[in-house]
């Protein structure tokens, strides 16, 4: 069932309060930041260009926000689940950018917070559908210790994903808008197929679209602030956890096939779980055009950027259009995805 | 110079992620089907059956797991020697 008229104005306010908030703090975030000297060098320009990090803390405060608002219209636990999340996963982020957290100890921090959410959905079974609906054929039966232990390995997986994904100017507040867009799309379709989605559902993921795509016009090139791995890690955190309290995790997973590749051709290249401050190379370098060109050491990462630069070299800002069309295929594969699963 | 203000070519076309891509989700939705079809009917649901079959089902399942990751590293091993510059 689709959500009915008096569904708008509350969905509406999901979306758009928590992007207005951030549209709005921003300006004066930024000025906050560059006030006490929190600055971080634009690695890919051809100049020492300072720019103000992390956009985290207040990312985080318009994510949960956002959740405020659809726990106030719809009143679930689900809006609290991921207000603990996206709290959980933004401060060990933050604590990442402040001081660094190992490769090992990060991802053990973040599976704890999805061990929290089977906690809850244990205690109070109405966070999540322990269950996988697949294209074409039906749905998994119920099984609570082995969807459980997803849960848990999900959120460093993605987190992480997510945070291998942010490198460019606008990379990553793209991406988050394109997968959450997707992910919307996929929950409108469940929800019309099957009925047992509520509008509630459906506002819990809408402040993720509104944060990323306000986000978006601070982040893109030339990058006004960057969010950090407290804004990464938490945009990881919160879309894992909606696809699956919203129950559309194959299509979400689609959505994330380039974040997926991504990490795991740097894993595969780099052997093992490296900070990305320790890896010995730089995948990409800039050239005296001010292009970027595809390292050609052997001990560099590949990563995403790399692979697309090894057809030929681009300027920071081509790189990312490039970088969010493959995502945007991905999303639309994920949509193709999700029409398979409800509708056919 | 911005490097926005510069001329020139943009790097190549992006046909071949979007090909890796694609063949990711193909593998995906194949698999998929294999699960429903092979792997899921060769024993009564998990936490009701005897082990054997259990374990089989959970075995077969993560080996399906491993055939996308090592079609992943094929791809991207013929992706990078298609793309190699000679030297």
């Amino acid at each position: 069932m689709l959500p009915s008229a008096g569904d708008v104005i509350p969905l509406t306010l999901a979306l758009v309060l928590p992007a207005a908030a951030v549209y709005l703090v921003m300006p004066r975030y930024i000025k906050l930041l560059l006030s006490r000297g929190r600055t971080t060098n634009d690695a890919h320009k051809g100049k020492d260009v300072r720019v103000p990090t992390p956009a985290g803390p207040l990312l985080v405060a318009a994510l949960v926000f956002g959740e405020v608002v659809a726990w106030a219209f719809y009143g679930s636990l689900v809006p609290l689940v991921l207000i603990a999340v996206v709290l959980s996963c933004g401060l060990i982020g933050l604590y990442d950018d402040l001081h660094g957290l190992g490769g090992v100890v990060k991802p053990t921090l973040l599976a704890l917070v999805g061990l929290f959410v089977v906690v809850a959905e244990h205690y109070h079974p109405s966070v999540y559908e322990p269950t996988v609906y697949f294209p074409l054929f039906t749905e998994t039966g119920t099984h609570f210790i082995i969807f459980g232990l997803v849960v848990v390995a999900s959120i460093p997986v993605a987190s992480n994903a997510f945070n291998m994904l942010d490198a460019f100017n606008g990379e990553i507040s793209g991406f988050t808008a394109i997968v959450s867009g997707a992910l919307v799309v996929a929950t409108l379709l469940r929800s019309y197929a099957i009925g047992d989605t509520s509008a509630g559902t459906l506002a819990v993921a809408l402040p993720l679209l509104g944060v990323s795509l306000a986000f978006y016009y601070f982040n893109r090139y030339p990058s006004k602030i960057f969010d950090g791995d407290s804004g990464s890690l938490a945009f990881g955190a919160m879309f894992v956890i909606l696809s699956i309290v919203c129950g559309v995790e194959i299509a979400a997973l689609v959505a994330l096939i380039p974040a997926v590749l991504n990490s795991y051709y740097i894993l595969s290249s780099v052997r093992g779980l490296v900070e990305r401050k320790k890896m010995a190379a730089r995948p990409t370098y800039l050239g005296e055009d001010g292009r970027l060109y595809a390292s050609t050491e052997a001990r560099a990462p590949t990563t995403l950027a790399r692979m697309i630069l090894l057809s030929g070299p681009r300027d920071e800002r081509s790189l990312v259009r490039a970088i969010l069309t493959v995502c945007a295929y991905a999303a639309l594969l994920s949509v193709i995805t999700s029409v398979m699963t409800w509708l056919l | 110079m911005k490097p926005e203000d510069k001329e020139g070519k943009q790097g190549g076309n992006l046909l071949a992620m979007m090909l890796v891509i694609t063949a990711s989700w193909l593998l995906i939705l194949g698999e998929t089907f294999v699960f429903f079809d092979v792997v899921r009917p060769l024993g009564p649901a998990l936490h009701e059956g005897d082990v054997p079959p259990t374990v089989l089902k959970v075995g077969l399942t993560v080996g399906l797991g491993a055939l996308w990751v090592v079609v992943m590293f094929v791809l991207w091993s013929i992706y990078l020697k298609a793309h190699r510059t000679p030297t």
